[in-house]
């Protein structure tokens, strides 16, 4: 829109720019043209006109004067002005002035010729006068004649003319030499008059034509300057309408311009300016009426929306300083909460440890006499014994048996209570672990006349990192309940995984079931509840501290499992464990045929005595690597994350550099791309660089040789797998 | 104060350029009446001469004036003897590659003189087998060779010279300027002679007068072109011209 104003404005502008600029370009054109040209031929015209007058004069003074010489300079004179220049620019004129000189020429020489005539005359006269001649009366000749030479007067020589013409024609006079005398003196003074005659019409042609030339020359250049001006005057009359009009409209279009900019621009513009205002003062902006210019009107709407957003800013900070204020409050109430909380934590705390510390010490407590106790009773058993004392240690022994049990599921229980239970992680062999669990409870069934069945499935694996203890615990406590309420029958304990989300983790099952009496339906929630037993009788009969299984669904609870119950009274129990494991590599000691190339390989390493870096966060996971290589590896430098890896890495030599990948700080990806860097920059030779990762997929494997790995190897790592790489590896 | 003393040395500085400015050396031939020529008390006089003095008074300098004959007279203005030269002279184009010339200073065309009535043109068919002078080395000599070749051609020393040979009879008709024609038509011995013929045409080089200078001296050049202006603006010129014409030359 503005861009339409601006070029009609421009358009308009340029317009009469040409219009006034053509015009006073034509004035100056014609003015510079007049002082060239007009100019030139005014005062060519004005030369012309003063040399004509000049010849006028030069003529006056060839025609009157008595003077031959001044008649000569001044014929001559005319002769040279009469080739003047200026003449010649107008053929009339030209024609006119050759005509006039050669007629001044003319009454030069008929000037030349009187004075001849008249000097002739004159001797006539003087010779007349010198005879002394006597005339007869009244026709003496001689007062004519010297009126006539000596008169001034024109009327007087003619009148002598006539008198002496008639004195000829007097028969007194005819004959003789006086009558040949008048004779030439009257033909000379006729040829004078004659020539006077002549004179007299060569002047007045003369005369008639120089003025009239100058007359016309005059008036035709006065025309000619005045048509000039005239033309100059009208054009400068047309600029100066012409000017004033442009002014006009100019000044028409910058009104015009200064309203619709008023309207268009100002007004928008005071407009926004209002609502930023009345945002400013606090109170709700106006909508913005809206402009005519686009531009403006989007700035406005822009304004309009800011400010409705300042506005809503403003009221949403007010509640927010609300809020905050209630906040303030609510934090000084939780802060006193927090105080009286961390007091509780305190107390409670104190309490815990004073509970733990009352376990660890009655546990101590309870132990060592218990200990003695049942080590007394079996250094008694071992001296000379009568059948009845021997009776008697027996049930002592087997009493005190009982009695550490029965401690030992209450301060189980109680630590578990007090949530002081923590399991061990370890690799455990499981096979190993069933075979001793196995073991133990195989005597029992025999002795009960039981059979006993063990299954372990093919793909449970080698190892698993798990409480070695308490699983066996778990697992003897169902096989003793299982043993304990079977009368017959078997005793079966089986193991089975099934597949965990996670890599490297299983779901473990072990299920204990039994052919014995069972549970009752309404029995079974109880019995896991603290000190119930089916009922009452149970504990008659078969004795325990009601304790164990409570302990046992405790400790599968720890483990991130869970213990159930399948059964029905009189058919039989079948309890499942079921828990996830982590797979570990391989424990320590497992009787493998690799054991063989395990110990050649350590062989080969150990001749490079080498230095390892490993960069693990996980103490377990060092543990076990430090395990695998303590027998071949000289030294073994840990870092706990990447950042020590690297700083390790800068201030000492290693062979190899075992990176775990998952890592806090800095992952196994950054400090090898570091370390590269460092061998770079310091011009070192590089390090072999074996990746532990977790994830085993294919782009780990992409991922970990771009960043510079020169190996990977994925967890759980078996210590054949480590010590292989490590051995092909170390260059 | 450092200020009054810069002012006051440049003042000094001007007035002693102006006290110290040389005179200006003019030079005229000194045989061409009535523009130059040697007067009764031996020195130089005439238009050219009066002309000369005004201009050196126009441009506030003295005026040095040298009598040098015609042949030699735009060899030492080459070489330097005299800043300009005002002896009536015509701008052609050899010349002006020697020299530089100023706007001209008089108009005046060139005429035959011979015995009055004796041939009614001047055209070269009516000279032809005839004998006639110029000065050696003016434009009018030139304009013989060139445009009366069927006629003898007879070149005086000067102006004077070419005369005399007219009126011992020695030649039949002398082209000249026809002022210095006017001049000599009045003398006595000039009686029975008169124009022959027409005129040069008004725009041959022979028609106009010019100041000379050395080549390169546009300064100089400009000077005078500006002294004339003022001259004839202040009626100097008119005053000069009436005292020897009775029209005006310019």
């Amino acid at each position: 829109m503005a861009t339409r104003y601006l070029a009609v404005v421009a358009t308009l502008l340029l317009l009469f720019g040409l219009i006034i600029v053509k015009s006073l370009n034509s004035i100056n054109s014609l003015s510079v043209d007049t002082r060239d040209n007009v100019l030139q031929a005014v005062s060519d015209n004005l030369r012309t006109a003063i040399n004509l007058e000049k010849l006028f004069r030069f003529a006056q003074i060839i025609y009157r004067s008595p003077d031959p010489l001044e008649r000569r300079r001044f014929m001559l004179a005319s002769h040279v002005l009469s080739q003047d220049a200026a003449f010649e620019r107008n053929q009339a004129i030209t024609d006119i002035v050759r005509k006039t000189a050669e007629q001044l020429r003319e009454i030069h020489a008929l000037r030349g010729r009187q004075t001849m005539i008249m000097r002739r005359a004159r001797v006539g006269l003087e010779t007349m006068q010198a005879e002394n001649p006597s005339f007869p009366k009244g026709v003496d000749p001689i007062p004519a004649m010297a009126r006539a030479i000596y008169t001034d007067n024109d009327t007087e020589f003619y009148e002598s003319i006539e008198q002496l013409k008639e004195l000829l024609g007097n028969p007194a006079l005819k004959g003789g030499a006086k009558q040949t005398l008048l004779r030439d003196f009257v033909e000379n003074l006729e040829t004078h008059r004659a020539q006077e005659n002549r004179l007299k019409s060569l002047w007045h042609a003369i005369s008639t034509q120089l003025d009239r030339t100058i007359g016309q020359l005059s008036i035709r250049t006065v025309q000619t300057a005045s048509e000039r001006f005239t033309v100059i005057a009208s054009k400068a009359e047309q600029a100066f309408y012409l000017g004033a009009a442009c002014f006009i409209l100019i000044s028409a279009s910058l009104v015009s311009i200064i309203f619709l900019i008023r309207r268009d621009i100002l007004r928008p513009v005071l407009n926004s300016v209002t609502i930023l205002d009345q945002v400013q003062q606090g109170k709700t902006p106006d909508a913005f009426p809206g402009a005519r210019l686009r531009e403006l009107d989007d700035i406005g709407r822009a304004v309009e929306r800011s400010a409705r957003l300042m506005r809503q800013i403003a009221e949403r900070t007010e509640e927010l300083e609300k809020t905050n204020a209630a906040l303030v409050r609510e934090i000084s109430e939780h802060r006193k909460t927090e105080r009286q909380l961390a007091a509780a934590k305190a107390s409670a705390e104190a309490a815990g440890r004073a509970k733990s510390d009352f376990l660890a010490g009655m546990s101590h407590e309870i132990r060592t006499p218990m200990n003695s106790i049942l080590g007394m009773a079996e250094l008694m058993l071992e001296t000379d014994l009568t059948k009845q004392q021997r009776r008697y240690i027996d049930t002592f022994k087997s009493s005190s048996e009982l009695l550490l049990g029965i401690l030992n599921d209450v301060l189980d229980f109680s630590k578990i209570e007090a949530g002081q239970l923590q399991l061990a992680e370890e690799t455990v062999n499981i096979r190993t672990c069933i075979e001793e669990v196995a073991n133990i409870i195989r005597d029992k069934v025999k002795k009960k006349g039981l059979a006993f069945q063990e299954f372990v499935a093919p793909d449970v694996p080698d190892a698993v990192v798990a409480d070695r203890v308490r699983l066996s615990q778990i697992l003897l406590n169902l096989l003793d309940n299982a043993v304990k309420f079977t009368e017959q029958g078997h005793v079966e304990l089986s193991i089975s995984t099934e597949p965990h989300e996670k890599d490297g983790m299983l779901n473990l099952s072990f299920a204990v079931s039994d052919t014995g009496i069972g549970i009752p339906q309404h029995m079974q929630n109880a019995i896991f509840g603290r000190f119930t037993q089916a009922d009452a009788s149970t504990t008659r009969k078969y004795g325990g501290s009601g304790l164990g299984l409570a302990i046992c669904r405790a400790l599968a609870d720890l483990m991130g499992g869970s213990l159930i119950l399948d059964s029905n009274e009189g058919e039989g129990t079948r309890v499942l464990l079921r828990a996830p494991f982590e797979i570990a590599a391989a424990p320590e000691g497992s009787k493998r045929p690799d054991k063989e190339n395990v110990k050649a390989i350590e062989a080969q390493i150990r001749k490079r005595k080498p230095t390892i870096l490993v960069a693990e966060d996980s103490d377990s996971n060092r543990g076990l690597l430090e395990l695998f290589m303590q027998n071949c590896v000289e030294r073994i430098d840990f870092a706990e994350n990447g950042v020590e890896a690297v700083a390790l890495y800068r201030t000492s030599e290693y062979d190899l550099v075992l990176m775990d990948i998952q890592m806090p700080e800095m992952d196994g990806y950054g400090a090898t791309r570091m370390i590269r860097a460092i061998e770079k920059e310091d011009r070192r030779t590089q390090t072999p660089i074996v990746a532990l990762t977790a994830n085993a997929m294919q782009d780990d494997e992409r991922r970990c040789l771009s960043v510079g790995c020169d190996f990977y190897l994925s967890k759980p790592v078996s210590k054949l797998a480590l010590l292989q790489t490590i051995r092909n590896h170390l260059g | 104060m450092s200020r009054i003393i810069a002012v006051a040395a440049l003042f000094i500085l001007l007035t002693t350029a102006f006290a110290a400015a040389e005179p200006l050396r003019v030079a005229t031939e000194g045989a061409y009446p009535p523009f130059n020529y040697i007067d009764e008390n031996g020195e130089p006089a005439g238009f050219d001469v009066e002309m000369a003095k005004a201009i050196c008074t126009a441009l506030s300098r003295k005026c040095e004036i040298v009598v040098v004959p015609w042949n030699d007279i735009i060899t030492r203005l080459v070489k330097g003897d005299y800043d300009m030269v005002v002896a009536s002279m015509a701008k052609t184009p050899e010349r002006d590659k020697l020299i530089d010339f100023t706007d001209h200073y008089y108009r005046s065309r060139s005429n035959f003189v011979g015995e009055a009535g004796r041939f009614p043109q001047a055209t070269p068919e009516v000279l032809t087998g005839r004998t006639i002078a110029a000065q050696k080395g003016t434009v009018q000599e030139n304009y013989l060779y060139e445009h009366y070749g069927t006629s003898n051609i007879r070149s005086a020393g000067t102006t004077k010279e070419a005369f005399d040979l007219l009126v011992a009879g020695e030649v039949d008709a002398v082209l000249s300027d026809s002022l210095t024609i006017y001049e000599f038509l009045q003398t006595p011995r000039g009686r029975t002679f008169d124009f022959i013929g027409s005129a040069l045409p008004a725009s041959d080089v022979s028609s106009f007068s010019h100041i000379a200078v050395a080549e390169g001296n546009d300064e100089l050049c400009k000077q005078i072109n500006h002294a004339l202006k003022r001259l004839r603006a202040e009626g100097t010129y008119d005053r000069i011209n009436k005292k020897y014409f009775p029209f005006s030359i310019y």
